[in-house]
């Protein structure tokens, strides 16, 4: 398990440059790690060895951090780094400032800067969680994510690309229309509810390239959910359910991503001349949304996608679709290739 | 004359994630370990969350291949489990809206 061997503080301040307060955070590192896994999986055909993290102090030097690098050592020895920007530790800086509200050192609403300062530490000092149990031995089998070649020109050749640019970097997924249709339907039929599923297929090697390509075949729609109008609960049913569809199909497929839906348009209480501007209208992947894609869906190749809803200038709403996925460990709205 | 109590262990298990992609092997889990306990332990070594955003913690179902069933979480690991079982931790999880919309 990768760490920085360092004791990490969430450094904040006023919008004035007061100090406020340095406050310990231990990070979640599996998302860094599981991206420099991935990136390294995407730049080299051998095998992918063990990670590191290590620190990338800011223009001032130690002990404020600009990020961290997450390291890969790939089968031929070469380092491949990921960089992991400052706004990876923002989802700790705000549980941070939660604090700092509960203690009257912020107001609701007010701005403050942070910096993370690192200093160094033994591993076992930086180490969150329990040792392990005296005599127990857990170890992780090294596996392939990979399910063979396939030609990446073949499918950019008969698909095009919706939302994103190439310029994130993001690896090509491609998704077929029918499954987008089959998603809106789940829409519509789910109404007021949230409804979901899970996109299977193929992580395939480029022929001609180290590059890896998604190509999902066929959304497999979750059964034994818990619906409601904002939430859908996944349970351990819905699993058993989606592993069941996979050995059915006898294809192979695995899993790529999972799927659900915001129904926007019965969320928004705006009317119609307000509903345009209604913040709900936008795309967007929830606090919720980010802990399932964490729980479940933690390897870099990992997407998800969200169909919404967005108003319309008449008046009315648009089904629209969303890709997520992970970029440098962070959640990203990301690109697709739509296969004709 | 002392007496002795030999714990037996149990493994080697394979456990794996929903999706099977992750996979790790546990060896030697005293007999006397609780499901609830190398469930703790486990998702520790795995890297899976024990808590949702809201800090509350997450419920994972225990499934075991061989039995075709959940385990319970007061199970004891030598009643439940054998060599080469194979076991998969299904989290129960929220999607959607809720506080973050």
């Amino acid at each position: 398990m990768a760490g920085l061997p360092y004791r990490l503080l969430a450094v904040l301040s006023s919008e004035a440059g007061i100090p406020i307060g340095e406050y310990p955070i231990t990070p979640d590192w599996h998302p860094a790690t599981e991206s420099a896994r991935f990136l390294a999986l995407r730049q080299s055909k051998s095998l992918v060895g063990p990670e590191r993290i290590v620190p990338v102090w800011d223009a001032d030097g130690a002990p404020h951090l600009s990020g961290v690098q997450a390291v890969v050592c790939n089968g031929d020895g070469r380092d491949i780094p990921c960089d992991i920007p400052l706004a990876y530790f923002k989802s700790q800086v705000q549980s941070v400032s939660s604090r700092c509200i509960e203690e009257g050192k912020l107001k609701v609403g007010e701005t403050f800067h942070y910096r993370i300062a690192a200093f160094a530490c033994s591993a076992e000092e930086a180490a969150d969680g329990p040792g392990q149990p005296q005599g127990w031995h857990v170890q992780q089998v090294p596996s392939s994510p990979l399910c063979g070649e396939r030609p990446l020109k073949s499918f950019l050749g008969s698909s095009r690309l919706i939302g994103g640019s190439e310029e994130t970097g993001d690896y090509p997924v491609f998704i077929p229309l029918s499954v987008l249709q089959q998603a809106e339907a789940l829409k519509e039929e789910a109404n007021v509810n949230e409804t979901g599923g899970i996109l299977i297929g193929y992580l395939w090697r480029d022929t001609e390239s180290p590059e890896v390509f998604a190509e999902v075949t066929a959304l497999v729609p979750a059964l034994h959910t818990i619906a409601q109008s904002t939430r859908l609960t996944f349970t351990p049913a819905t699993w058993d359910a989606v592993r069941a569809a996979i050995l059915l199909r006898n294809r192979e497929e695995v899993f790529l991503a999972w799927h659900h839906t915001h129904p926007s348009r019965f969320w928004c209480t705006c009317g119609p001349e307000l509903q345009r501007h209604c913040p709900l209208g936008q795309q967007f992947f929830s606090s919720d949304d980010k802990s399932v894609h964490r729980t479940v869906f933690s390897l870099g190749f990992h997407t998800a996608l969200v169909t919404g809803d967005r108003p319309l200038p008449d008046g009315g709403w648009e089904i629209v679709h969303a890709l997520y996925g992970w970029r440098s460990g962070i959640i990203e709205p990301r690109g697709f290739y739509l296969l004709d | 004359m002392s007496e002795m109590t030999h714990e037996h262990e149990i493994g080697p298990i394979t456990v794996t994630d929903v999706t099977g992609q992750k996979t790790f092997v546990a060896s030697k889990i005293p007999s006397q370990a609780t499901i609830d306990e190398v469930v703790k332990y486990l998702l520790a070594t795995m890297q899976q969350p024990a808590q949702d955003p809201e800090g509350r913690p997450l419920t994972y179902g225990v499934r075991s291949e061989r039995e075709g069933r959940y385990l319970g979480g007061n199970e004891r690991v030598g009643d439940s489990l054998q060599a080469d079982d194979t076991l998969r931790l299904m989290p129960t999880v929220d999607a959607g809206r809720g506080a973050g919309g």
